[in-house]
């Protein structure tokens, strides 16, 4: 068995690779913490976790385990294997530069398109191919009429969601550094990024 | 036309594009035109595309259409934006009912078993665009007109087939130079159910035209 594991800084975005039939684990450590999370074949990066896809077979806004996560050309890439929350978001584009310069007017903001960019470009990922993220523990509920709105995650520290990987992936996390708005009670923290691989 | 106080858009010629069933095309669409989409047959959904004419990288996003107005679906009124959250268009009439900001297309796959290499879907959207000269760096994921599906209360996405009669329509003012693709696509049994794909009517003009 091999483990390697990361903590990734609140606001702050890692990547780790993953082979198949490893199981991934994130978890908020210290609770009420998003964490975008992506994942792309380690032999084809064009091939990406999709959450389009996701919501075709699912036919569901949200994930819950067991639920097989799909890739961009419709083939199962990940499943659920464990979660202790059960509250989860895959319909939110990751925070880019110009959600913080063109809504709240703060430009040079820290931002997960940007963390997740950084942390995969080593694997040879351009930003432009940086995929829709899984936001993990991000609570986006549905209200009236089809509406929804983003409030804090439920998410009490320790809590985690494992993956298995049903290809080889390389992965990246970035607990969100939205600081302005609810998501992660305003304060951006700390999460743990793990692949078990035997 | 934008009624500006000093005017100063003079809007290029109008344009009237017939998307037969299972084809993709491209055009421009500048800045104060209206962009009609209308379903001529009745029961075919038309997903939408666009970059800017500045920018390839700058496209329409249905994810950030979304977030944008915080609703699930596309509604009278609603700015379709960019990835880079501009509004880049905003439904301005609609007799088609319901429209999808959720699903993808494909044509890669076969019933729920088959998954080709490749998605036909996929590189019928990059030849129309390329006809026009914009070499897309991925293709985005689409906005999908006359799509309905239903967002329940407990998440649950229930397809309710093509909202669409013959004839029903989206209108849109443009708010950027754009370039635009129009698919008509082929069924996707999952989320619609139609025997061969029918046309789709697309005109850019830029007069707003008696209900």
């Amino acid at each position: 068995m091999t483990v390697t594991e990361v903590l990734v800084s609140g606001g702050f975005g890692r990547a780790l690779r993953a082979p198949g039939g490893s199981k991934i684990t994130i978890i908020d450590l210290h609770g009420q913490q998003a964490g975008d999370f992506v994942a792309l074949s380690a032999s084809d990066l064009t091939e990406s976790l999709s959450g389009a896809e996701t919501r075709r077979a699912l036919l569901s806004l949200y994930i819950k385990t067991g639920n097989l996560l799909i890739s961009s050309r419709g083939r199962p890439m990940l499943r659920i294997i464990e979660d202790t929350i059960g509250v989860h978001d895959y319909t939110v584009p990751a925070c880019d530069p110009s959600r913080y310069e063109v809504d709240f007017g703060v430009p040079g903001h820290r931002n997960c398109l940007e963390n997740i960019y950084e942390a995969l470009k080593r694997y040879g990922v351009d930003i432009l191919e940086v995929p829709e993220p899984f936001n993990l523990f991000q609570n986006s509920p549905v209200t009236t009429d089809a509406r929804t709105g983003v409030v804090d995650p439920p998410s009490r520290p320790g809590d985690r969601v494992t993956l298995l990987t049903l290809m080889d992936l390389v992965c990246a996390l970035s607990p969100c550094p939205q600081d302005i708005i609810p998501g992660n009670g305003l304060v951006p923290s700390d999460m743990i990024l793990r692949v078990e691989s035997e | 036309m934008l009624l500006m106080k000093e005017p100063s858009l003079i809007l290029p010629p109008e344009n009237r594009i017939e998307v037969t069933g299972g084809t993709v095309s491209a055009f421009p669409v500048a800045k104060g035109q209206l962009l009609t989409v209308k379903d001529v047959d009745g029961g075919q959904p038309a997903s939408l595309f666009g970059v800017t004419v500045a920018d390839a990288t700058h496209f329409l996003s249905p994810h950030h259409t979304r977030v944008f107005s915080n609703s699930f679906i596309l509604r009278l009124g609603m700015r379709v934006v960019t990835n880079r959250r501009r509004p880049a268009m905003v439904l301005g009439r609609d007799t088609g009912g319901a429209h999808d900001l959720l699903m993808p297309i494909s044509e890669a796959r076969d019933g729920r078993a088959y998954i080709r290499a490749t998605d036909p879907f996929k590189d019928k959207v990059r030849a129309a665009f390329a006809k026009c000269r914009v070499d897309l760096v991925r293709v985005p994921d689409p906005i999908n007109l006359f799509l309905n599906v239903s967002v329940v209360g407990d998440g649950k996405l229930v397809p309710q087939g093509v909202a669409s009669k013959a004839g029903s329509l989206a209108t849109f003012r443009v708010l950027m130079d754009l370039i635009v693709a129009v698919a008509a696509p082929i069924t996707d049994e999952r989320l619609w159910s139609k025997p061969r794909p029918s046309a789709i009517d697309v005109r850019v003009h830029n007069h707003v035209e008696s209900a």
